[in-house]
């Protein structure tokens, strides 16, 4: 904010709230989808992606009935309510926390990526000051710094990945795909619920829905961002199923971006795309991650006023700065996050869904102000 | 209030005593002493005084001789032609309006004082613009007047809805600034803030509307500039058209507009003078330009400094072969000349124009091919520096080709310590500085953020003129700016439906 100018407070327009969305998914997609959906479905692994697809309906009707009976409160709130103060605290503090260990395990990986792709001579903690120091300062600036750069970025690094994924298709051999369901109903499940943890931003909603105006499109622009994100995902995975074969992508943690550095553009002053892309990549990444910062820590900061919110975000980012520096060894921080991205959504999809239901049965609909 | 004193005595005293004894003070008396004519004669019109005040009473003690005049103030004034007349009770009024070059007019027995407007204003004419010149539109730039400038405006917007407000700042300077913008389209928060901002402090001078900038900026610790000031009346016109305010400052030829997106700063009148197609294409190098003036150094050092992998080989190979000698290191090496540069560029600012363009372009020769010769610079090294120095100069205001002019030293560091990834992440973290940034309410990098695609078609490209609505972004009191008439078809053949 300013110190001068008067401003309306912040809300959330449809427009603004998708923009969020694109470029907090696209932020937290780890490069990796093909990887897990070839793991698990082979050559026609991108049915995971449609199936994944069909899981986070359900959860965006969820959220926009949340939002409905509590037109003007977020899940902190609302929880409040449903759930009675103490119960609600603590479960709100367990609930951010899983936010918190999750931005933890993100940079890591994140900064694992770089150092292997840019800067393999770099000490670790460099690197992680520089993601600290880059998204730190977006989320400094609390929701407006990171919906004014989300906004900034959106049209650039859209287009950017977009048409280096259809360049991507350089080398695809249809013959690696199979059209047919190759493999037991049970496996794509577990192959869409593993992919579901792609739509983890969406889950976010809840807390900031009290800023969201128009509650009657919010269902639509969900379902826009998401499949969106999902037309963009799609062509990651069948790209990367069709040069690589199934087989053969799964050496690749970040298959996508083995992908993008396959991609051969003659007379381009550079060599390879992939760095480029990495770097339109880190600048959702960050976004992303200034975004996870502020609902923590404004998530903190509206359970306990009397905290500052920069304060907040300085001790995150000293916590996280932390714990990024701990585990020893790079892969089992990698195997960490994989799991934990998979099961972290249980509980994100869960503790709204419990506060709903017992406001639901309680009857308790939200008629204050947050 | 000071009472004015009747003897012409005491009043003479007291205007020599508050102001000094200063030595360009002159009094003058008339009509046979009655009538005492006070002004200073640096800052009035000397003929003026001649031919309006003495004579013309000189005239009336003679039409009365032998007779004394009578201590009438109406015989004296009817006879003097002078313009804007002003009654003083106040002996401190009096003393102002001698300060803005003014001649009072004192009666002997009268505790009344009458002054005229004989301000001798010291100005350079009006001028081409010198420091945004365009091949195409009006080639009229402000000049230190504000008489002049309020001219200007006037004689490009005859409308009854231009409103000009005027204040004045600064205790001892007594500088006149006037505020001005369109009564029907200004959104009347913006005035309102703009009326709050210049009221909110006291200073005892303004010598130039860059200290205004400063005072009223939404954050002046930025290195951005959040106002915009223009030497042109066109593009005032243009800005006033669509909502804005412009703040003129007296003996300043700069208006400040407000408020200013990034997006404005590079925009150029005559992108509106030419069609569309050659509009968009100037506009579109111009920011191509500014994109390669701040970042092709810092490229450069990251990928031929630290990430040299994603060269192809032969293009790394052949800008490598090119430092072979160089002494110092690569980023060492592009800071030197870069620092030159900026130099040069300063220097040849304060040069006397004839001298500054030879001995600029000696200069850069001759330093250029020794510097290589001497291998303290590579060919390459070289290219990129003046490729980013022309560049740095494509956008059309001088104040954000400066700012990243500085900006750029920091990406450079950040290349030359982490490469392309320092690069992302220094570049990330001043867009963030911009993109929090907001000028008299409104976002300094809109429309791109918050994002408005409608407002996207201003910006890499021109808007058609045809378009029929303003911009949002100013919040202008009425959106439509235009519509054709009855009949006109639009240009795709469509009818209007506006």
């Amino acid at each position: 904010m300013d110190r001068r100018t008067q401003t309306k407070p912040l809300t959330i327009p449809p427009g603004m709230l998708w923009t969020l969305l694109v470029v907090t998914l696209l932020g937290q997609d780890f490069l990796n989808q093909p990887h897990y959906a070839a793991k698990i479905c082979g050559a026609s692994g991108y049915w995971t992606l449609l199936i994944a697809f069909v899981l986070i309906i359900p959860v965006i009707f969820l959220i926009a009935a949340f939002k409905r009976r509590f037109p003007k409160q977020n899940l902190l709130n609302a929880s409040a309510l449903a759930l009675g103060r103490p119960l609600a605290l603590v479960a709100n503090l367990l609930y951010l926390s899983l936010f918190l260990i999750y931005a933890i395990l993100a940079i890591r990986d994140a900064t694992d990526l770089v150092m292997s792709y840019m800067l393999d001579r770099t000490p670790l903690w460099i690197a992680l000051l520089c993601f600290l120091l880059g998204s730190g300062y977006i989320a400094l600036n609390g929701f407006s710094g990171v919906i004014r750069m989300v906004s900034f970025v959106l049209i650039p690094t859209v287009f950017f990945r977009f048409f280096i994924q259809i360049f991507a298709f350089q080398q695809f051999s249809v013959s690696h795909l199979l059209p047919l369901l190759t493999t037991t109903p049970v496996k794509y499940l577990q192959g869409g619920l593993l992919l579901v943890n792609g739509f983890m931003p969406v889950v976010t909603i809840p807390l900031i829905s009290h800023l969201i105006e128009q509650p009657r499109k919010l269902s639509a622009t969900i379902f826009g961002a998401a499949g969106s994100v999902s037309l963009l995902f799609l062509l990651e995975i069948l790209g990367t199923i069709g040069v690589f074969g199934a087989t053969f992508l799964q050496r690749f943690a970040w298959s996508n971006l083995a992908l993008v550095q396959r991609i051969n553009i003659p007379y381009l002053v550079l060599e390879q795309i992939g760095p480029l892309f990495l770097v339109v990549w880190l600048t959702m990444f960050l976004c992303s991650m200034a975004f996870n910062f502020y609902l923590v820590a404004g998530g903190v900061q509206q359970m306990f006023p009397r905290f500052n919110y920069r304060l907040l975000v300085l001790i995150l980012l000293a916590v996280v700065g932390a714990a990024g520096l701990l585990p020893p060894n790079m892969s089992l921080v990698t195997r960490i996050f994989s799991v934990y991205r998979v099961w972290v959504m249980a509980p994100l999809i869960g503790y709204p869904l419990i506060v709903y239901g017992m406001a639901l049965i309680r009857g308790i609909t939200g008629k204050c102000e947050v | 209030m000071d009472l004015i004193q009747s003897s012409p005595k005491d009043f003479i005293l007291y205007i020599r005593k508050e102001l000094n004894e200063s030595a360009d003070l002159r009094f003058e008396s008339a009509a046979a002493g009655e009538v005492t004519v006070i002004y200073l004669s640096s800052i009035v019109n000397q003929r003026e005084i001649e031919e309006h005040f003495l004579k013309p009473l000189e005239q009336v003690r003679i039409d009365n001789a032998p007779k004394k005049p009578q201590r009438n103030w109406e015989t004296f004034i009817a006879a003097i032609p002078a313009k804007d007349r002003l009654k003083r009770e106040d002996a401190q009024a009096v003393l102002a309006d001698i300060l803005r070059g003014k001649t009072a007019v004192h009666l002997a027995g009268s505790n009344l004082v009458y002054t005229f407007d004989t301000r001798k204003v010291v100005k350079r004419q009006i001028n081409v613009p010198m420091f945004e010149r365009t091949l195409r539109g009006p080639q009229l730039a402000f000049n230190e007047s504000l008489a002049d400038n309020l001219a200007l405006i006037r004689q490009g917007i005859k409308s009854k809805e231009l409103v000009i407000e005027k204040l004045t700042l600064g205790t001892i300077t007594q500088t006149e600034i006037a505020i001005c913008y369109l009564g029907n389209l200004a959104s009347p928060a913006l005035t309102r803030e703009v009326r709050q901002r210049l009221e909110s402090f006291e200073i005892d001078g303004i010598p130039d509307s860059g200290y205004l900038e400063q005072l009223i900026t939404d954050n002046p610790w930025s290195l951005l500039p959040l106002t915009q000031s223009t030497e042109r009346p066109d593009r005032l016109t243009a800005g006033l058209l669509n909502g804005k305010a412009a703040i003129l400052t007296d003996n300043s030829p700069q208006v400040i507009l407000i408020p200013t997106t990034a997006n404005d700063l590079y925009q150029s009148p005559e992108d509106y003078y030419f069609g569309f197609w050659l509009g968009s294409f100037l506009r579109f190098f111009r920011i191509v330009g500014n994109n390669i003036a701040v970042a092709l150094p810092g490229l450069y050092i990251a990928l031929l400094g630290v990430n040299p992998e994603l060269l192809p080989i032969r293009f790394a190979l052949t800008v490598s072969g090119s430092r072979m000698g160089v002494a110092v290191p690569l980023i060492i090496e592009l800071l030197i000349m870069e620092v030159l540069l900026e130099i040069f560029q300063e220097a040849s600012l304060r040069l006397p124009m004839p001298v500054s363009q030879v001995l600029g372009i000696a200069a850069g020769i001759v330093l250029a091919t020794a510097s290589v010769a001497a291998g303290i610079v590579s060919n390459a090294t070289m290219v990129i520096v003046v490729i980013t120095a022309i560049a740095s100069f494509s956008g059309p205001d001088y104040s954000i080709g400066l700012s990243w002019r500085i900006l750029k030293f920091i990406l450079v560091l950040a290349a030359a310590f982490l490469g392309l990834f320092g690069l992302t992440i220094a570049g990330i973290m001043i867009l963030t500085h911009a993109a929090i940034q907001n000028s008299f309410g409104t976002p300094y990098l809109a429309p791109w953020s918050p994002i408005d695609f409608r407002g996207l078609i201003d910006t890499v490209i021109r808007r058609p003129i045809w378009w029929s609505k303003r911009m949002k972004l100013y919040q202008p009191s009425d959106l439509t700016r235009f519509r054709w008439k009855g009949g006109r078809k639009k240009p795709n053949g469509q009818e209007d439906t506006n």
